[in-house]
């Protein structure tokens, strides 16, 4: 379980978090919306001590964040985190040799699935095949968490019904994961839990299943009355 | 493991052309020749304080080097804080070894330093400006070596122009210092009597006066004849009263005519007396060591004669002779409460001037090499 | 440990090809100096036996010879030592900007490795000192291969003959770069880590606070260089006068640069765990 308590967080005198609290669930995919700039990606830097918070306590399975969590937590941010002269099988071996939990038969496995080739240098790959490098240095990893920030940003839609394809396999299943996201259609169907973000606070925060049944209302109708009403 | 194959080939890279470098530097330097004094007859405590300076220079080696009875130390193999101070202060060094902490905060010690076998006086000179009139303050330190004991006292003076000599005379410090009038420009020679105890000046003397003359184109100066040992106890301190006519040439000032008068004073009666030697009939005064003054003359075969003077009893003594035949070998001098000591060739020798005995002798050797070829002596002078 | 090593080595093999080029550089420039200092020296040598009409060995009595020191004098000698200087300072600065600048930001990477992040600067100061020494150590060999062409060049007769430790002894980027004693070296570049450590340290200020780490970057530049030389200064006339002596000025400069260098490192580690953005 990955926890946020009271976590503020300023650039300056400007706020981005202001006292954010939820859990994601190992198990479970929660989804953090909102529009740009509420802070969904500071909230996933912070999980991975990329950037300072000013108060409040974020924990992983109870335990705050040490190099040990990296070793429990991927983060697949939307840049490009590997060396652009770099081949994929070069990305690859850096990951074996600083990663326990590199998963190779997966790196494997997900190089078929994404068609990607290992000779290929990451500089001469197109956004959306870096995108899937990308997802697959994380995926790779036997870890408990996922956290991904904005996977469908900009890419084209091949390669987000392949993208939407990992979360329903054996890729994801079991595993904990925090997407972050400005537009829900894709994966409104994959997701267990929503997370409405806006002003650095956590307006809402709902299991889909249950607002469904309950009130049977869908992410993107609780949206709109959050965000219109 | 290919990946580490640049880092490696680096790192032998490194390890291999830095060691060696280093390893054959100091290997250079491992192989200079340990010269050293050997006693061949006489008292070995009189080159104690002796210092020999001179270079070896052989091959790739040119190492400047300092022999002491104690053996020898090349600038190679100086620390880095020794190479940066510099090899020439030896009696500051000597002094900072034995005397660390009343040592502290001198920077310089040459004609404001007194030492006898029982007091150490060192003094600080600082100017201040007031009322457009510079002054001096003396900062005085003594210390007693038996007793450890130690004095501070600060005295000011006015037209100071430096420091010419200390003295301890029963139980008195006398600092004599030249003073210069800022308007007359006349010279005086004065010895501030100052009484430790009570830590002010006593009594000042002028010892001597050389008042400007009214031509322009005159001057007059007094120095104070060098001495071979700057902080040693003088029976005698000798001026040198001069006037000097000048005369504008085509190429600068030039001097034409100079006057001048050797004069003694005794510090411990302190009275002065006037010396007639003149430089036509003695030759070369060379060196002072508080009771002889010492004129060299080089015979026609060569040889060097040392003629020392006894100031007090205004005669000579009989004349030391160094034979130097053909050669023509560079001779290092100096002299010491009454001793000659010469280093000539590869030997070191004392001369009582009184008596005319060698009390000390010496050869520089290297193990059983007594091979100087490649080294040059050029320096002689006590620590 | 052995994060620390590939880390190192992952990092050392980034700059390998800028360092093995300006090996190839040095090497090319200065053998340059050699063929122009060589080719000058015998056409004047030529030229003034055929104006004199002198045999070969009546000019060799008037001729000065030349000693391999004249081409440590040619700028195409000095010149690639500063080039190379020059790259190593750029570099300093380059082994931190270039993973959060640009389109891939490595950084991200680095700072989620499961290992101790200050391994990242230990192994960017190791990277950064490995290439001074390894080009310190290829200068040395350099000579060495530019001085036997030069012996090829020169006839027996008409060289000078001078020892490899003079020759570093005479040229100010030599005597600098490779003082002939140890001790002058484990200053020299002791002096060097600091400063690399003290600057990463303003880089990790800068890139934790932005702006405001810019400021405080150059303050705590300022206040290492204050500290520093604090002893220096303190010793001087207006304060202690001289009290200690030059050897103990010394060593309480060596306990001030070690602490100024422990200082860096403690702050740089607590601003890689805690402080620093991506």
């Amino acid at each position: 379980m990955i926890e946020f308590k009271n976590v503020v967080k300023k650039y300056g005198r400007k706020v981005v978090l202001d006292g954010v609290n939820f859990t994601a669930n190992k198990g479970e995919i929660t989804c953090l919306i909102g529009v740009n700039g509420v802070g969904k990606t500071t909230i996933m830097n912070a999980i991975m001590k990329l950037t300072p918070v000013q108060s409040g306590e974020i924990l992983v399975d109870g335990e705050k964040v040490t190099k040990k969590t990296f070793e429990k937590v991927a983060f697949i941010p939307d840049a490009a985190t590997m060396l652009p002269n770099m081949k994929i099988e070069e990305a690859m071996e850096f990951m074996d040799d600083f990663y326990t939990s590199w998963n190779q038969s997966r790196a494997n496995e997900l190089l078929d699935f994404f068609n990607l080739k290992k000779k290929d240098k990451i500089s001469s790959l197109s956004k959306g095949n870096t995108a899937k490098v990308n997802l697959l240095m994380g995926l790779a990893l036997d870890v408990d968490y996922i956290l991904m920030d904005e996977p469908f940003s900009g890419i084209d839609i091949f390669t987000r019904e392949q993208i939407a394809e990992v979360f329903t396999s054996h890729l994801i299943e079991d595993r904990g994961v925090i997407i972050t996201t400005h537009e829900i259609n894709d994966i409104e169907h994959l997701i267990d839990k929503a997370v409405l973000l806006d002003n650095g606070t956590i307006y809402k925060e709902f299991n889909t299943e249950t607002m469904r049944e309950d009130e049977g209302k869908s992410v993107i109708d609780v949206m709109r009355e959050v965000y219109r009403g | 493991m290919k990946k580490f194959i640049k880092s490696t080939i680096v790192m032998i890279l490194i390890l291999g052309s830095l060691g060696t470098y280093y390893v054959q530097s100091a290997m250079v330097t491992n192989d200079l020749p340990r010269y050293h004094i050997e006693k061949v007859k006489g008292e070995e405590e009189l080159i104690d304080n002796l210092i020999i300076r001179g270079t070896y220079s052989h091959e790739e080696v040119n190492d400047r080097f300092v022999l002491t009875n104690q053996g020898i130390e090349y600038s190679s193999e100086l620390n880095i804080v020794e190479r940066f101070e510099g090899q020439y202060n030896f009696t500051r060094q000597r002094l900072r070894e034995k005397y660390p902490d009343f040592m502290r905060g001198t920077q310089y010690v040459h004609n404001n330093l007194y030492e006898d076998d029982q007091y150490l006086i060192l003094v600080k000179e600082d100017y201040e400006y007031e009322q457009s009139e510079a002054q001096h303050e003396l900062e005085i330190s003594m210390l007693n070596k038996e007793s450890k004991e130690e004095k501070e006292f600060e005295v000011t003076v006015k037209e100071m122009s430096h420091i010419v000599d200390i003295q301890y005379v029963d139980s008195n410090v006398h600092i004599y210092i030249k003073k210069r009038n800022h308007q007359s420009q006349n010279i005086s020679i004065v010895d501030l009597t100052i009484n430790p105890n009570s830590g002010s000046i006593e009594n000042e003397t002028v010892l001597i006066e050389s008042k400007q003359s009214n031509k322009k184109n005159q001057y007059v100066n007094i120095s104070q004849l060098g001495e071979s040992v700057n902080y040693a106890p003088m029976q005698y301190l000798l001026f040198r009263d001069q006037l000097e006519t000048v005369e504008e040439g085509t190429d600068g000032m030039r001097v034409t005519d100079r006057e001048s008068e050797l004069l003694a004073y005794n510090t411990e009666t302190g009275e002065d007396k006037k010396l007639d030697l003149s430089q036509k009939e003695y030759g070369l005064a060379a060196m002072f060591d508080g009771k002889y003054l010492y004129f060299e003359v080089y015979t026609e075969q060569g040889d060097l004669v040392m003629k020392p003077y006894n100031v007090e009893s205004e005669s000579f003594e009989d004349s030391i002779t160094i034979e130097v035949g053909k050669q023509r070998t560079n001779i290092l001098k100096t002299v010491k409460d009454g001793q000659l000591y010469i280093v000539h060739n590869s030997k070191v020798k004392v001369f009582d001037v009184q008596s005319g005995d060698v009390v000390y002798e010496g050869k520089i050797v290297s193990g059983d090499n007594p091979d100087l070829e490649f080294v040059y002596f050029d320096f002689v002078e006590f620590k | 440990m052995k994060n620390f090593i590939k880390l190192a080595n992952f990092e050392f093999n980034r700059m390998s090809k800028l360092l093995f080029a300006l090996m190839g550089f040095v090497l090319v420039v200065q053998l340059g100096a050699v063929f122009y200092e060589t080719s000058t020296f015998m056409s004047k040598f030529n030229q003034y036996m055929e104006n004199e009409q002198l045999t070969r060995e009546q000019a060799l009595m008037n001729f000065d010879t030349i000693s391999f020191g004249a081409v440590m004098g040619n700028i195409l000698f000095f010149g690639p030592i500063f080039i190379c200087v020059g790259a190593i300072l750029f570099y300093i600065f380059l082994i931190w900007y270039r993973d959060w600048l640009g389109k891939n930001t490595f950084v991200y990477r680095l700072l989620m490795l499961p290992t101790e992040r200050f391994n990242i600067f230990l192994s960017k100061l190791t990277t950064v000192l490995m290439a001074t020494f390894g080009l310190v150590a290829f200068q040395l060999v350099a000579i060495l291969i530019e001085r036997s062409v030069f012996n090829l060049l020169i006839p027996d007769d008409l060289r000078q003959e001078v020892y490899f430790n003079q020759l570093m002894n005479t040229y100010p980027f030599t005597r600098i770069l490779l003082p002939t004693n140890f001790d002058e070296f484990l200053i020299f570049y002791g002096t060097g880590i600091l400063s690399v450590v003290v600057i990463f340290t303003v880089i990790l200020l800068e890139r934790s606070f932005r702006i405001k780490g810019i400021a405080l970057g150059i303050l705590y530049g300022l206040a290492m260089v204050g500290l520093v030389l604090s002893p220096i200064i303190i010793n001087e006339e207006w304060f202690l006068d001289h009290y200690f002596y030059l050897s103990e000025i010394f060593w309480i400069e060596v306990v001030v640069s070690l602490i100024a260098l422990a200082l860096s490192m403690i702050i740089s580690r607590k601003l890689l765990n805690d402080k620093v953005r991506v």
